[in-house]
């Protein structure tokens, strides 16, 4: 449906890509009035695409990736909004940006298991080819490891893919590649996995969805990538779309194999609190503020790890919101430090300091993303972090000591933000070249984001009436089944 | 009557000769010759089972492979000829504009 | 004396290699009236009746004829068709470039529909006879095709050295014949099929002589160990005929291989583990020493060896079940996008002699926007990144191993492509960034056009797969 619309309007003008972009925004939202707040998969379409083997093209969308789209159709347009001075490759760029937000939410509604893993890689390709037109510094050799890093990794899911398939129809002659079949197969007993068998198909999907995600190790390939990309930070925003690995984890991984994933939960929650820590050690010493965010977002990732392995209600819902947190939070991050950027012609935190003095409004809505994504409470950023803290806590195979760390994690994420916030926005303004305001446009789009932030913040069951069902539903066939 | 065997065990003795020249020797004439032997190796045991199960097919099948090594042979030395013309040598281990 | 009985024989099951045999006899005759600087009427004709051949196909009868030695089917059908569509972009691109490069001449095409013919003749044989003169037909045209760029020495030594390791592989082929014949009695394939021996020598000479039949066909489709020549041939040869040669005798030598493992039957499992080996061998060795090359040609020619290993993967994997839709379908994916790829190293040599390398795609997306986006297209199909045709060739290969019960080897597969991406990868994104000063490349009608179908064929038999089943429907 949506995907199709972005898909086909490939178009080459910037104009068209706008057009585009808002229009798939307005359908999301149409959608979103539309949805009922019910378990399972609404608007869902189905077409044979390979039928002797058992391929659709089957989309649908249920209260999980439903935000996931949302998210994905307000930032493109965002993304767009970054790159509007941007004179170089103007044409490729709009249609690669298209390209990359078709792929994203064609990898989001698909409800197939091959379509979604052949939107998944094709997420890369735009994003590579990105990087390597637009980067700056050693961008070919960063788009490389940007391709190759999780091109690996996915295609051991592909092998996963086809052993589970496979083991389906020896089971039960069915050959599908449906995931409510499968998934629904793995929950009533029809199919049944050897231990082993299981733990190495889940081993295949967790490594993809690992190296994509990024967490602590299969992270390198992210930070040096967000280094050469240009300093706008429109590349950076369609970045953090790529949520999905996590989505991936909750959608997938979990209910095909659920005793592999109660089994595995611990050492993935070891994982999650060292990217949690670790990136918030190296952020510390970061002067580059992009790549300073782009170890932020690592450290949110962890927090969304956690709360999926929690796998309770709590734990995925607050995974769920921290998703949309990072997006929204770090989008607005790199908008700024693009904006900075582009007026100083350096990203580096020395080169500012006194922004506040000559530009307070700046300073003040930038002052309250930084809020948000410390986790300050009556922002977005609390109910994600608490909420799956919250479920890891209760979780019983993960426990109290995983909170302990990753509520130092918090504490540390505070402690570089306001570093960098206090480095450049406050002290003496410079004698000549100060920050000025930038334009009524960008503030205005600064402040549609901080007023999203803060009704999130205030009142979560915006995003929890509409996800709560299909949050429950999961939770409740990976319980029936991991006992 | 010798046994088929015996032919057979000649053929494979005079094919690895082939298979040694062809390995061995420098100079592309005499690889050539190697080719030949094998090819003709293969044909005394067409020949020699096409007697033990009294069947033209095997025979057929030999006179396809000397028209085959004719025609082989012939481009073969065409091009021999053309590369010597330039580089006074039918030495295949000098043949080395292609390099990766 | 007994009269000789000639066999019956049905034309309408071989239709297609009529016309192409038919044709290259009359085109040697005809282009001897046509002048020199107008040998694209030649190119013309051939092309002509190679699309003839093409839609001859599904008027062809199914069935068996000239004494067992010639069949016709559905899968056959599929297979010719890829061959004849090879050969048809092939000569699009072989009429444009050598023209460009002053290097045409009426034979090419003769001698182009001559090796289609013997890829023909292979793809249909129901006999060792007719194996191995497909072969030889096919071999002996394209070591001339090779050598044909006179007076480029480069050509001149690729074609001695392939004509050299073809021989050796051809005497290997027909000892095997002779060996497998001394064990059977019958150079037919089916009837070979139910002789094979269970016990005593002769099951040794049988399996011997089986044994050599594959080190032949394993150096025409370039497995290891018997992959050495590849890259210097590909290097060497005009940039046109190589990319008919790694598509055309790759397929026609793969459906050898196919018909000798369906030939064994059952009795396949006997060679399955050497020959798994192989493949994975082929596909490991092909990925990692290609990440060393810097000539474009020398790379795909790596590349082309491990899609070798891949595809004997596929033919190792297919089952009763599965059939034989993984190997077909990744070489009808394999030709695609070969021939794009070479195609677009083709149109960059323009009038040039020199090898083209890796730093020569750099900032290509500014000079070329559209040639870049094709080869894009090739790079990502060889990756086997989605949507493209590539994509979908193997995971089918992957899922076929895994069902027939060889799950560590479906893994070792997917970790070889992916090991192979990095290459193409590198390549992809070199055209995509810096600028370059060389000139823009102007495209020919005819190289534009063969460029075209085979991109839209990349993306469209990707998303459609069941287009190249509905080929097979439409003959039956």
């Amino acid at each position: 449906m949506i995907s199709l619309t972005a898909a086909s309007a490939r178009s080459l003008q910037r104009t068209i890509a706008w057009i585009v972009s808002i229009a798939n925004a307005a359908l999301v939202v149409y959608a979103l009035t539309a949805m009922q707040p019910l378990g399972g998969y609404q608007f869902v379409e189905s077409v044979e695409w390979l039928s002797d083997i058992g391929l659709k093209y089957a989309v649908g969308l249920d209260g999980i990736n439903v935000w996931m789209v949302v998210l994905a159709t307000l930032l493109t347009p965002l993304a767009l909004f970054a790159a509007r001075n941007e004179s170089t490759h103007q044409k490729s760029f709009h249609a690669l940006i298209l390209v990359l937000s078709a792929s994203l939410i064609g990898a989001f509604v698909a409800t197939d298991l091959l379509l979604f893993y052949v939107f998944f890689e094709l997420t890369l390709v735009p994003t590579a080819v990105l990087i390597a037109t637009h980067g700056s510094g050693d961008a070919k050799a960063a788009a490389i490891k940007f391709f190759v890093y999780p091109f690996i990794g996915s295609v051991f899911m592909l092998a996963s893919i086809a052993g589970l398939v496979i083991n389906h129809y020896q089971q039960t002659g069915l050959m599908t590649f449906d995931s409510v079949i499968l998934s629904g197969a793995v929950l009533n007993g029809t199919l049944v996995l050897d231990q082993n068998l299981e733990r190495a198909l889940f081993a295949g999907f967790f490594l993809a969805f690992a190296i994509k995600t990024p967490i602590w190790p299969f992270h390198t390939w992210m930070p040096q990538a967000q280094a050469s990309t240009p300093s706008n930070g429109s590349v950076d925003i369609a970045g953090i779309l790529l949520k999905i690995g996590a989505y991936g984890m909750l959608r997938f991984a979990l209910p095909f194999f659920p005793h592999a994933a109660v089994w595995a939960a611990p050492a993935i929650g070891v994982l999650a609190v060292i990217s949690i820590l670790y990136s918030a050690v190296i952020a510390f010493g970061q002067k580059d503020m992009k790549v300073l965010l782009s170890y932020a977002t690592i450290s949110h990732l962890g927090f969304v790890m956690l709360g999926i392995y929690s796998q309770t209600v709590e734990g995925v819902t607050g995974a769920l919101i921290t998703m949309i947190n990072s997006g929204l939070t770090t989008g607005a991050l790199f908008l700024i430090v693009g904006i900075l950027a582009a007026q100083r012609g350096s990203r580096n935190r020395d080169d500012f300091s006194g922004v506040w003095l000559t530009a307070p409004t700046f300073g003040t809505l930038t002052l309250i993303t930084v809020f948000a994504s410390i986790g300050v409470p009556g922002l977005n950023g609390f109910v994600g972090e608490f909420l799956s803290m919250q479920g890891a806590w209760l979780a019983p195979q993960l426990g109290y000591s995983y909170v302990v760390f990753a509520v130092i994690g918090i504490v540390l994420s505070a402690a570089y933000l306001l570093r960098m916030y206090r480095g450049v926005f406050m002290g003496a303004a410079p004698e000549e070249n100060a920050i000025h305001e930038p334009s009524t446009g960008e503030l205005a789009v600064l402040g549609l984001l901080i007023v999203a932030m803060i009704v999130i913040g205030l009142y979560p069951n915006i995003i929890t009436s509409i996800s709560n069902a299909s949050v429950t539903d999961l939770v409740n066939s990976l319980n029936a089944n991991s006992q | 009557m010798v046994s088929t065997l015996m032919y057979v065990a000649l053929s494979a003795f005079l094919f690895v000769i082939g298979v040694l020249g062809v390995t061995l020797r420098k100079s592309a004439l005499m690889v050539f010759m190697s080719v030949e032997l094998m090819l003709n190796a293969a044909n005394l045991t067409l020949v020699a089972f096409a007697n033990q199960w009294k069947s033209v097919d095997a025979q057929i099948m030999v006179f396809f492979v000397i028209t085959i090594a004719a025609a082989e042979v012939a481009v073969g030395l065409a091009l021999l000829v053309m590369i010597f013309r330039r580089k006074n040598t039918t030495d295949i281990d000098l043949m080395n504009t292609l390099r990766g | 004396m007994a009269q000789i009985a000639l066999p019956s024989i049905d034309y309408m099951v071989i239709l297609q290699i009529l016309i192409i045999f038919g044709s290259a006899t009359a085109l040697l005759l005809i282009d001897l009236f046509i002048p020199a600087n107008q040998k694209k009427i030649t190119a013309l004709l051939a092309l002509g009746a190679t699309i003839g051949a093409l839609v001859a196909g599904p008027y062809s009868n199914s069935g068996v004829t000239m004494a067992n030695a010639v069949a016709f089917g559905s899968s056959t059908l599929i297979v010719n068709s890829i061959i004849l569509f090879a050969t048809a972009i092939s000569i699009l691109f072989a009429s444009d470039a050598m023209h460009k490069q002053g290097i045409e001449r009426g034979e090419t095409y003769v001698l182009m529909l001559l090796a289609t013919g013997g890829m023909l003749l292979l793809a249909q044989g129901a006999s060792l006879i007719t194996l191995f003169l497909g072969l030889e037909l096919l071999s002996i045209a394209l070591y001339i095709l090779t050598a044909i760029a006179y007076p480029r020495i480069a050509s001149e030594e690729a074609g001695l050295k392939y004509l050299i390791i073809g021989a050796f592989g051809a005497g290997f082929l027909v000892f095997g014949i002779a060996l497998t014949f001394g064990a059977t009695g019958s150079l037919v394939l089916s009837e070979i099929a139910t002789r094979i021996p269970v016990t005593g020598i002769e099951r040794s000479l049988f399996f011997t002589g089986i044994g050599l039949m594959l080190v032949g066909f394993g150096y025409k489709v370039s497995l290891v160990p018997f992959h050495m020549w590849t890259p210097d041939v590909y290097q060497g040869a005009p940039t046109s005929i190589t990319s008919f040669m790694a598509v055309g005798s790759k397929v026609a030598g793969f459906i050898a291989i196919i018909a000798l493992v369906q030939m064994l039957g059952a009795e396949a499992q006997v060679i399955t583990p050497v020959l798994m080996g192989i493949a994975v061998l082929t596909m490991l060795v092909g990925s990692i020493v290609a990440i060393n090359q810097t000539s474009l040609k020398r790379m795909l020619a790596y590349s082309s060896i491990s899609h070798a290993g891949f595809v004997l993967l596929g033919v190792l994997g297919s089952t009763q079940a599965t059939g034989l839709r993984a190997p077909i379908f990744y070489l009808a994916a394999y030709t695609l996008t070969n021939l794009a790829a070479f195609g677009v190293i083709m149109v960059l040599e323009g009038s040039e002699e020199r090898d083209l390398t890796l730093a020569d795609l750099t900032g290509l997306w500014t000079r070329n926007p559209w040639l870049t986006g094709i080869m894009a297209l090739a790079l990502l199909s060889l990756a086997g990144v989605p949507p493209t045709v590539g994509f979908l060739g193997k995971f089918l290969v992957i899922s076929a191993v895994w069902q027939s019960g060889y799950m560590w080897m479906a893994i070792i597969a997917a970790f070889a492509s992916a090991f192979a991406a990095f290459f193409y990868v590198r390549a992809l994104l070199s055209m995509f960034s810096g600028t370059t000063d060389r000139p823009r490349m102007t495209l020919d009608a005819r190289s534009s056009l063969a460029l075209l179908i085979v991109a839209v064929g990349i993306i469209a038999v990707g998303l459609m797969p069941w287009s190249i089943n509905a080929i097979a429907l439409a003959g039956s």
